[in-house]
């Protein structure tokens, strides 16, 4: 592709997954929004986490599921959501191509489950640290192969980490094998005992508004801001003198820091950990959400975790064939909102559903590469 | 000799490696698109392979007419599936576009899952003039790795005509080249793209046929061989055939030899020559240096 050629087309490069260069994403603690929609914004959040973290206690009463079983499943969309918004600030607001952030997500979960299955750790907030900190560790390999480029090539490399970290589990009988680690108990935290589904979803609940805290914040620091300029204009954040290539490293960190997090979750909340944690599919899950959601935005990913966690989890009880379905429904989302579902509003905007799809085949004509004859 | 004993069973893994890598550099080279599901259309062509072998168990037409059905099949559905899925993708981010075809590949996961059964399946080397084994240095070398090697060196062959003696071979190239300026010279991209990529689905389907009696089949296997195949297009570089076949035969020799002296090391084989290869040079073997993906 002639991108590396003109400027212009630099830019278009490398800022292609979160759609134009965007000058307020860069401007450190502003907010492009007007003090009216952040109200708003903020009311949507509120709303959004008081629903989430009340409706799993309302379902059995509505007659969708068991108690137990609805609070289990609500546990495991709120760990999805926190793995995503991980990967997501790493793919989407960092601009780093980690397919294998599988591998933080299952070292956290091991760690954790060696610490509290195996040496009687009991303290939640420790044990979450461990888990995390592991999985920082993870990222600082990871990020060893971090070179000039951090797409597609860098996405493989973190893959065939992934797979390595998959067969060096299953093979090590150190790290119990094939088997894993069963019967992981899931801590305390100052005392109260986390055993209880009820506590422990909202000791999750907890950890999901923690992450979208720390997340948020941090996109609007300098940090963050340095991290969008470094994805979005490489060259021209060297330029005024962004040590771009550490920017990446600590893109990835943070999310492989909220990856180990999630997986330490993951160990309390099943109980058992095995090598399945390091499969690939584990690290396609949240990209998949955050795609669905959005990716690069704070709410995309929990959307999309709790779509792709209800859909997994749902249609598995309907029907043996939820892999198709959870598929075509993936599919049919992404043909209809290619920004994800957080642009629905945009999207819609003056326009109507039905005309939708054709509007965006419409544009594709118009816009996409193949500019031959019709 | 005996050393030299895993070099045909290397050659014939690795020509089924080649005809996948080839599809996909052929799809990555035209279109620009990550294509997850390759390993589907791969997945569909070995299960239809199955289905003929049952009908159809042994003798030289059980395994020309299951390539036959195997190429066919999956050329029609990497057609419908060209017509409904990825023209709609061809203006995404990369990223996005990727991740639109490995929701596809999750739904064909699915769907060969509801056709055929989710347990695995296998299919017997079909016996060919009544002989399964042929002894060549002191090694039983399955005759059906010579089928292997025939067909997969006939279709690169082929292919390799098509796409440096022929006028649609000279367009792919061009588009592969610079995709506006060539249509700005009045090449046809869409035909172009439509025509690649069925070429690109039959060779999977084809690679899918000629490795089914070597492999177990179940619904994850498409699965397992994208990313063999995304590395091999690493180790090869994106868009080049060329590095297709080097990449696929080295992989499947490496592999051979690691299996026989290295067990415990044969999984790990690809990954490690994959990493090592990158470190080394970024864009792969024959990679040219404008050709990384940026997301």
């Amino acid at each position: 592709m002639p991108d590396t050629h003109s400027f212009e087309g630099t830019v278009r490069a490398s800022s292609q997954l979160a759609g134009p260069v965007d000058p307020a994403e860069l401007q450190p603690g502003t907010s492009r929004r007007s003090a009216r929609a952040r109200r708003i914004s903020g009311g949507i959040w509120l709303l959004g986490f008081v629903l989430f973290a009340v409706l799993p206690f309302w379902l059995p009463g509505l007659g969708i599921g068991d108690a137990e079983g609805d609070l289990y499943t609500a546990s495991l969309v709120a760990i999805g959501a926190v793995f995503a918004s991980g990967v997501s600030f790493t793919i989407g607001w960092s601009g780093v191509a980690n397919f294998g952030a599988q591998l933080s997500y299952g070292a956290g979960a091991y760690v954790v489950a060696d610490l509290a299955a195996l040496h009687a750790f009991e303290d939640f907030i420790l044990l979450l640290v461990c888990g995390a900190l592991v999985g920082l560790g993870m990222a600082l390999v990871q990020s060893i192969f971090i070179g000039e480029k951090t797409g597609f090539a860098f996405g493989m490399i973190t893959l065939a980490l992934g797979q390595l970290a998959y067969l060096f589990v299953n093979q090590t009988s150190y790290l119990y094998g094939t088997n894993g680690i069963a019967g992981v108990p899931r801590g305390s935290i100052f005392g109260f005992d986390l055993a209880s589904s009820v506590q422990f979803y909202l000791a999750t609940v907890v950890c999901v508004a923690l992450t979208i805290l720390v997340v948020g914040w941090l996109r609007r620091t300098v940090l963050g801001r340095s991290l969008a300029a470094a994805r979005q204009d490489p060259r021209r954040a060297l330029a005024v003198g962004l040590p771009t290539r550490r920017c990446k490293i600590i893109g990835l960190c943070v999310g492989g820091f909220i990856a180990g997090l999630a997986g330490g979750l993951y160990a309390m909340a099943v109980g058992v950990v095995d090598p399945s944690l390091f499969g690939w599919t584990m690290g396609a899950a949240p990209v998949l959400a955050g795609l669905v959601g959005g990716i690069g935005t704070l709410g995309g990913p929990v959307i999309g975790a709790v779509i792709y966690q209800v859909l997994s989890t749902g249609l598995a009880t309907v029907t043996t064939s939820y892999v198709l379905w959870t598929g075509l429904v993936t599919l049919v989302i992404f043909m209809l909102f290619p920004g994800g579902l957080v642009t629905v509003g945009r999207q819609l905007h003056g326009d109507r559903l039905i005309s939708l799809y054709r509007d965006g085949w419409r544009r594709i004509h118009r816009e996409a590469a193949p500019r031959g004859h019709e | 000799m005996g050393y030299l004993s895993p070099i045909p069973i290397g050659i014939a893994d690795g020509m089924v490696y080649v005809l996948i890598a080839s599809g996909l550099a052929l799809t990555f080279g035209t279109m620009r698109l990550a294509n997850m599901a390759h390993g589907g259309f791969f997945m569909i062509g070995a299960y239809l392979l199955y289905t003929f072998s049952r009908v159809w168990p042994s003798g030289l037409f059980a395994v020309i007419g299951g390539m036959i059905l195997a190429i066919g099949g999956t050329t029609i559905l990497g057609l419908v599936a060209e017509r409904v899925i990825y023209r709609r993708l061809y203006g995404r981010p990369q990223l996005s576009a990727m991740l639109g075809t490995f929701a596809l590949m999750l739904a064909i996961q699915g769907g060969v899952g509801e056709i055929w059964g989710i347990n695995p399946l296998s299919v017997n080397y079909p016996a060919i003039d009544n002989l399964r084994f042929v002894s060549l240095g002191g090694a039983n070398i399955p005759i059906y790795s010579f089928v292997i090697i025939g067909a997969g060196l006939l279709a690169m062959v082929i292919l390799g005509i098509v796409l440096y003696k022929s006028r649609l071979g000279l367009y792919t190239r061009a588009i592969a080249m610079d995709r506006h300026m060539a249509s700005l010279l009045g090449i046809r991209t869409r035909t172009v793209f439509v025509v690649s990529f069925a070429i690109g689905c039959a060779l999977a389907g084809l690679a899918g046929a000629l490795a089914v009696p070597q492999i177990q089949l179940d619904p994850t296997l498409g699965a397992d061989y994208i990313i063999l195949g995304f590395s091999l297009l690493l180790i090869g570089g994106l868009t080049s055939i060329r590095g297709a076949l080097l990449a696929g035969l080295l992989i499947g020799i490496v592999e051979a030899y690691a299996a026989t002296d290295f067990p415990y090391l044969a999984g790990y084989a690809i990954y490690i020559v994959t990493i090592a290869v990158l470190l080394v040079r970024p864009r792969g073997i024959f990679g040219a240096a404008h050709e990384e993906i940026e997301i």
